[in-house]
């Protein structure tokens, strides 16, 4: 070790213990302080004790008591003031809010019953239109259903007619034969056929 | 073989083959009890009808006997097989009336001892049908009326 490091380290080592002592005797110092304050509170802590008795105490709670009471009425009366006055203008808001969506509602349902009803109006006239037309339609129809029936019944009458009345002859005719009326017509018939009636008689001889 | 003619003249009472065949069943009838009274010695009166009386008449038989009344049942019975034969249609039964004319009117335009039969058809509705061997000739108004139904319409709607 060299002689320079050698007095450093006596250097330091002085310096070191000079300061562990500066400090103890600091701490020292900062110890009475600590001990007076402590004293001095527990003076304050007996003054104060000795001021603010029981009784004192007591009242100051029953002043206390009866101020936070009063500040709690008032408060209170306060309180139920602003909610009456909340409560009526929350009616008189519920009342107009209601009032006006009622409003707005009814103005909505009567619109909709409106226009309801004019649909309503407008589709019957649209199916009364329509009925109309098809009843036009369906008589028109009818009109020339019936004609051409008719056209087709006097056709099959005319076709059918002389049938039909012969028909009808027959069934009265046959019903009241008179040979005297109708001795000329066979008799007539017979004169015409009768050249043909002897080559029959003759060749059947 | 050569037919034999017929003898017997039909009255215009003889009208059908029914007829004549009643007439020959009534002179037989009659024949037979003509010969019955001849055995039994009584005098006959038999009931002649109108049919035979007129027949006898047509045949000139003042006095009828068995021996004529035999013989006119055969000429009948013979006849009957032999005689043309008209058969008609007719729509109702025909009055004696007609029927007389109308036999009348066959024997003297037709055949002197010819006979009809006819039938019944009302659906015929009027005039007549006439069948003989070869032809059937339909005069009846139900033809006429069908056969022409057109000009029978036109008729109606004039």
């Amino acid at each position: 070790m060299s002689l320079p490091a050698f007095i450093l380290i006596i250097v330091l080592a002085i310096g070191v213990f000079g300061a562990f002592i500066w400090l103890a005797f600091n701490l020292r110092k900062v110890q009475l302080k600590v001990g007076a304050y402590n004293s001095r509170i527990e003076s304050v802590k007996k003054e104060v004790d000795r001021v603010f008795t029981e009784e004192f105490r007591e009242e100051l709670r029953n002043r206390g008591r009866l101020h936070f009471e009063k500040i709690i009425n008032e408060n209170a009366m306060f309180m139920q003031q602003d909610l009456h006055l909340t409560a009526s203008q929350l009616n008189d808001y519920m009342r107009e809010s209601l009032k006006k969506v009622l409003d707005e509602e009814f103005k909505k349902y009567t619109e909709t019953i409106e226009d309801a009803k004019d649909m309503a109006l407008e589709s019957i006239n649209k199916t009364q239109v329509a009925m109309e037309e098809q009843r036009t339609v369906l008589q028109r129809e009818l009109k020339e259903q019936v004609a051409a029936e008719k056209r087709q019944l006097i056709t099959r009458l005319d076709q059918n007619i002389a049938s039909i009345v012969n028909h009808y002859l027959i069934e009265a005719l046959s019903e009241e034969i008179d040979f005297t009326s109708q001795g000329e017509f066979i008799f007539q018939h017979l004169e015409d056929q009768k050249a043909s009636i002897l080559e029959d008689i003759r060749s059947g001889a | 073989m050569e037919r034999k003619p017929v003898e017997v003249i039909f009255s215009n009472r003889i009208v059908s083959r029914k007829d004549v065949l009643k007439a020959a069943r009534e002179l037989e009838r009659i024949r037979d009890a003509l010969i019955a009274s001849s055995v039994n010695h009584e005098p006959a009166q038999p009931m002649i009808s109108d049919r035979v009386r007129s027949l006898l008449e047509a045949n000139n038989i003042r006095e009828l006997t068995s021996d004529s009344a035999d013989k006119l049942v055969k000429q009948l019975e013979y006849a009957v097989d032999h005689v043309p034969m008209l058969r008609f249609i007719f729509a109702a039964e025909p009055d004696v009336d007609f029927q007389h004319k109308l036999i009348d009117w066959m024997r003297n335009e037709l055949h002197p001892a010819s006979l009809m039969l006819y039938s019944i058809q009302p659906q015929i509705a009027g005039g007549y049908i006439l069948t003989t061997d070869n032809h059937r000739y339909d005069h009846s108004w139900k033809y006429l009326l069908n056969s022409q139904p057109a000009k029978f319409g036109k008729a109606l709607r004039a």
